[in-house]
Order: C-alpha cells, then structure tokens, then sequence
C-alpha cells in the first residue's frame, strides 16, 4: 500500500488502466500463441458486417451512455465551481446560504434583506479584509442582470483583463462578454428583471459602457456591473457618500449614509483570514458563508445521484452485454462449418479458441471505442449547449474514470467471451461436416 | 424562453437537494439522539459522564462534540465546535496524539476542484466560534489505524500556548456532523 501512495496520480490511473487491459492481453497470448488468426477473423467479421454493425452499435450506446454520464457530471462540477472561485467568502443577512449563494455567485435573483452601513463599514475596515464589494441587485438591462459593486470587484472578478477601462463615474458601466452591449453604447436600466421588470421605471437615467470584460467562464459573462452609487441613486437612496463628495465612487462609504446591500463578497490575502473572518461574522444579525462548501455539499449529493444511475447503467450494459452473448453464439453456428472444416485439415481445438474469442473481442473492442467517442460526442453537445444557455463554462473532456470505465467493460466482456469460444469448441467436429 | 426554464430548473435542483439533505440530517441527528438518550427525562439531563465525553474546556477556550469519520488507516479529518470564552484573542494551531500531528487545513476551490490547503494557525476573537465541518476547515493528518463508529481517540489541542485534552468519536464514515450537532450543552 505504501508502494501504492508513493505513485503519483498519474502513474496511480496509468497502472489501472494497464490493469484492465493486461486481462484480455494474458487471454491473447495464451490463445493465440503460434496462429495466425487474422483473415479467418476480418473475413467473418465482413461476412457479417451488417450484423456486426448492430452488435457494435448496441455496445457503443452503453459504453456511450457510461462515459456520458461521468464525463458530463465532471464537466458541471468543474464549471460551476470555476463560476464560483472568485467568491471566497460572501457575507450576508442571516437567512438561507444556498439562497444567497445563488444569488450571489449565479445571479437568480432572489428576495434577501439588507446589510447596513454599520456592519459593511466594520467588515470593510477589518484589518484582514483587502477589500469588501457590496453586491446590489434588482435592475437589468434585456436579459442581463445590472449589479452594483465596486471597481475593486471588477478587478478581482476579471482578473484585470478588460477591454476599454474600469468605471470611474455613477453611470458608466463594465459589462460581460456575453452581453450584446460595446463600449460607447448607452442603455437605460429596467427596475426587476424577466417578464416582471419595468422598463419605464427609470427613464430619463442611463449609463454609458466604458469597458468589457474578458469571458470569465460564469454566469457573469452576461451581467452589467456598475458602481453601486449609480443603483443606489437612480433608485432615489442617495450614493453612500456626503453631498459634498458629488459623484464620487467606490469606498469608503458613510456607514450613516450607506443605504444596504444584499451581500457583500469579503477578500482576504490569506486563507486563513477568510476563517477567521467567517468566525467573526457569523452572529445574530450577520452570516458569513464559503459558497465552495456549499457547492462541496451539492457536489457529494450529485455524487450520490451519479452513483444510483451509474447502476442503471450499469444494468443496462449487462443487459446489453448479455444480448450481445447471446446473438454471437447464434453467429457462431453460422460458421460452425468452416471452423469444423479447419479442424479436419488439422487446425487443433485451440484454434476455434482462438478465432471465437478474437472476433468477439474485436467487435467489444470496436464497440467500445465506438461507445468512448459516442459519450464524449455526446458530452461536448451538451456541455454546449448549457453553456450556451447559463454561461458557465461547461467543458467536455475525457479523462481516467472514462478510460478506466471503457477498459473494465472490455476486460470482462473479453472474459466472457471465453465462454462463447468455448460454447463455439462444442459445436465444431468433424461430424458436423457430415451433417 | 429555454434559458429561464433552464436555470430553474437547475436552481430547484440545487435547492431540493440541498434541502432534502438539510431535513434527512435533521431527522437523522433527531432519532440518533432519542436513541442514545433512551430513559433519560429530557436532554437538559445529560449525564456528567456524557458531557465529559462531547465537552472539553479551560478557563479560554471551550471544545464541543468532536468528531471524525471511521475509515481506513491513513488521511484523517478531525471536526469540532471551538468556542473563545475567554477576554482576548486565541489561536488554534494545531491537534496531536502523540507525535502524530494534526494540522489546520481549510478547502478552496482549485480548477474546479475541491482541494484542502494547509493552514497554519487561525485566530478566534472573544466570544466568538471556529467550527471545524467537513467541507470547511479541518484538523487534518495521518493516522495508521483503521477507525470504526464507536472508537475514540484522546487528542491535545494547541491554543496558543496552552494544551486541552479533547475526546474525539468515531462517526459513521458518510456522516457530516457528529451525533448531537445542534443541541446545547
């Protein structure tokens, strides 16, 4: 076991896999030591090739299926937990944390009561804390939800990789690389957002785009980020500043003058900043929360869900694998003769061996590459079109688990092709020529 | 029209498992803990034995129902609530059984995928709780025997400079919080 953890993950699934596949290559050699068994196996496979092709098709929608559905659970947990790495640490009223978060990280707009100035300006100043972003919904612009924030946030969200500049006014606005807005366009928000909002509700007030940020691979690809002064004060709550300030943005704001936010996303240097920092605000009247342990929760419960239709997949590829067994050893009958007709020219029993157990591991073996690409194929649709439709970044890939699924599908189904071949050896004598 | 319908529809899904967790824990904890209260008038009444076992404290810090999940020899996590009673600022820095030591690590989200990062120390302020949760912050280490629901093992934990004895069960290995989460002492 040691020996074991010593090996790096890579050389850990290399091992695996080589595992599974040294099965059917032990069987291999053991069978087909000293025959040439190749035309004999090519020229039944395109006898039967329409038959062969169903037998393959049937293989590949299981192994499809197997592959689909570990590779596209991979895909939505990477992608949503990417979506929400730049969210360390969200503070807000106390109240439901799953609401929150995905109201916060994946922009649902959602009901939630206020922080006040009082709590963001004892947050904001906490010596831990490099910066404190209130987060303010309720408007959008189309489809795009409008939100509040600071500078500091769309630096850190963007990473600093924007087109044209960072806003520097109350109404000018950053917006995503999903939107369909350019810079130097000029649009009035809506109050609410979906078929409730109120396009009237603020005419007369717009805002300029001034820059686009980079994709970022989550569902803020599609939002409008705009100083939270410009949210506050088109909706009559004054800027969070003193009248003598004008249009000043960006903290500090006047904890009397503050007028509330949802949420506020906390950043700290350290990790360890961000536990205390949750420590601390988690009271009566605050709650601070991590939203990557509560995607780790949903991520087990998906888990949990994978496992039980992995078994129904599973089920389906024993039943698939069954059939298959059991239409090759029809199809063997069919050339139980010139099997039959080797063995009277002297070709010895393992042969039959041999040619049953090659040509129903080929056609696994096809089937099961067929199958890899076919859930991979499938994958890449999928994982497209969700991220079409949310804009988290749903990427399709393949990785160990498939292989090590497709393998393990194969070593067995090879195994059990050793029974068909030995099924087939009952059937091929010399007598059969007579009759 | 798909896209709303879409993201819904995900929403929903996130919510109603999150919740049904949420109730299936509650419900869990609840008969769990009639059950090994069975006899006793109310839980008011816990036994001094008892507490002794769920609650550690000094006169700074006070450590509840701690807890790690049974399992095979190697990687452990060890849970628990970690309360500052006293005026100043602590430091949890670490836990120990012997010279096995258990560091503070805490989960971030690394390329999409959970990762526990190592932490050296964390400071709670006065009256204030760290809890230690799956999925959160964690006393992490190698222990070399294997765990089974009902074991337990003493640790020391190190808080600032002083040393608590803390007693630690052993939970089922998919439990998520420890038997008597959520009632109080």
């Amino acid at each position: 076991m040691a020996l074991w953890h010593d090996l790096s993950p890579w050389m850990q699934d290399m091992t695996i896999l080589l595992a599974w596949l040294s099965l059917p290559g032990m069987v291999m050699v053991f069978l087909l030591r000293g025959f040439e068994v190749g035309g004999f196996v090519l020229s039944v496979f395109w006898g039967f090739r329409w038959t062969n092709l169903v037998f393959m098709l049937l293989i590949a929608v299981a192994v499809g299926l197997g592959v689909g559905l570990t590779a596209q659970e991979r895909g939505l947990r990477q992608g949503t937990a990417k979506a929400a790495e730049k969210f360390t640490l969200v503070v807000a009223a106390p109240g439901s944390e799953t609401t929150m978060m995905l109201a916060a990280v994946y922009l649902q707009p959602s009901d939630v009561p206020l922080l006040d100035g009082e709590i963001y300006h004892e947050i904001a100043s906490h010596e831990h804390v490099a910066f404190a972003a209130p987060l303010a919904f309720g408007d959008s612009y189309q489809d795009a939800p409008i939100v509040g924030s600071t500078a500091d946030f769309v630096a850190h969200l963007s990473d600093g990789r924007i087109d044209g500049r960072v806003f520097a006014r109350s109404q000018e606005a950053i917006v995503g690389a999903a939107t369909t807005l350019q810079i130097g366009e000029r649009f009035t928000p809506a109050h609410g957002a979906g078929n409730m909002a109120e396009d009237d509700a603020h005419v007369g007030f717009s805002y300029e785009v001034v820059g686009v940020m980079e994709r970022t691979g989550s569902p803020w690809d599609r939002a409008i980020i705009v100083p939270v002064e410009g949210v506050w004060g088109v909706h009559g709550l004054g800027t969070g500043h003193p009248l003598k300030d004008g249009d000043r943005i960006g903290p500090p704001f006047d904890a009397e003058l503050f007028p509330g936010t949802p949420a506020i996303l906390v950043h700290a240097e350290q990790l360890w900043a961000n536990y205390a920092l949750k420590s601390e605000f988690t009271r009566d009247d605050v709650m601070a929360f991590f939203p990557g342990t509560i995607l780790a929760e949903l991520y087990q419960l998906m888990g949990d869900v994978r496992s039980v239709i992995s078994i129904v997949v599973l089920v389906s590829q024993i039943l698939v694998a069954s059939a298959v067994l059991v239409g090759l050893t029809m199809m063997v009958r069919l050339f139980a003769r010139r099997l039959s007709l080797l063995m009277v020219l002297g070709a010895p029993g393992r042969f039959v061996y041999a040619v049953v157990w090659s040509y129903a591991s080929l056609l696994v073996l096809v089937g099961s590459l067929l199958g890899l690409l076919l859930g991979f194929g499938a994958t890449l649709v999928i994982s497209m079109l969700v991220t079409q439709q949310t804009n988290i970044l749903v990427e399709a890939s393949l990785h160990w688990p498939e292989l090590h699924l497709v393998a393990s599908f194969f070593a067995a189904m090879s195994f059990a092709a050793l029974i068909l071949a030995f099924f087939a050896r009952n059937h091929v004598s010399i007598e059969r020529l007579r009759t | 029209m798909i896209k709303p319908l879409l993201m819904s529809a995900l929403v929903a899904f996130c919510v109603g498992l999150l919740e049904a967790k949420h109730d299936a824990h509650a419900s869990q904890n609840e008969q769990k803990h009639h059950g090994d209260h069975k006899g006793e008038k109310g839980h008011d009444d816990h036994d001094d034995h008892d507490d002794e076992k769920h609650l550690s404290e000094s006169e700074h810090v006070r450590v509840l129902h701690a807890w790690t999940r049974a399992g095979g020899a190697g990687a452990i996590r060890i849970f628990m609530e970690i309360e500052n009673i006293s005026d100043d600022i602590i430091m949890i820095k670490s836990a120990n059984i012997g010279d096995t030591i258990f560091a503070l690590a805490g989960l971030q989200m690394k390329d999409g995928e959970p990762v526990y990062t190592p932490i050296g120390q964390v400071p709670v302020q006065p009256g204030r709780e760290l809890v230690l949760a799956p999925n959160g912050l964690v006393f992490q280490g190698n222990w070399d025997e294997d765990l089974h629901v009902g074991d337990e093992l003493d640790i020391t934990l190190a808080v600032g400079d002083m040393l608590l004895d803390v007693h630690v069960v052993v939970e089922a290995k998919d439990a998520n919080q420890h038997g008597h989460a959520g009632h109080n002492h």
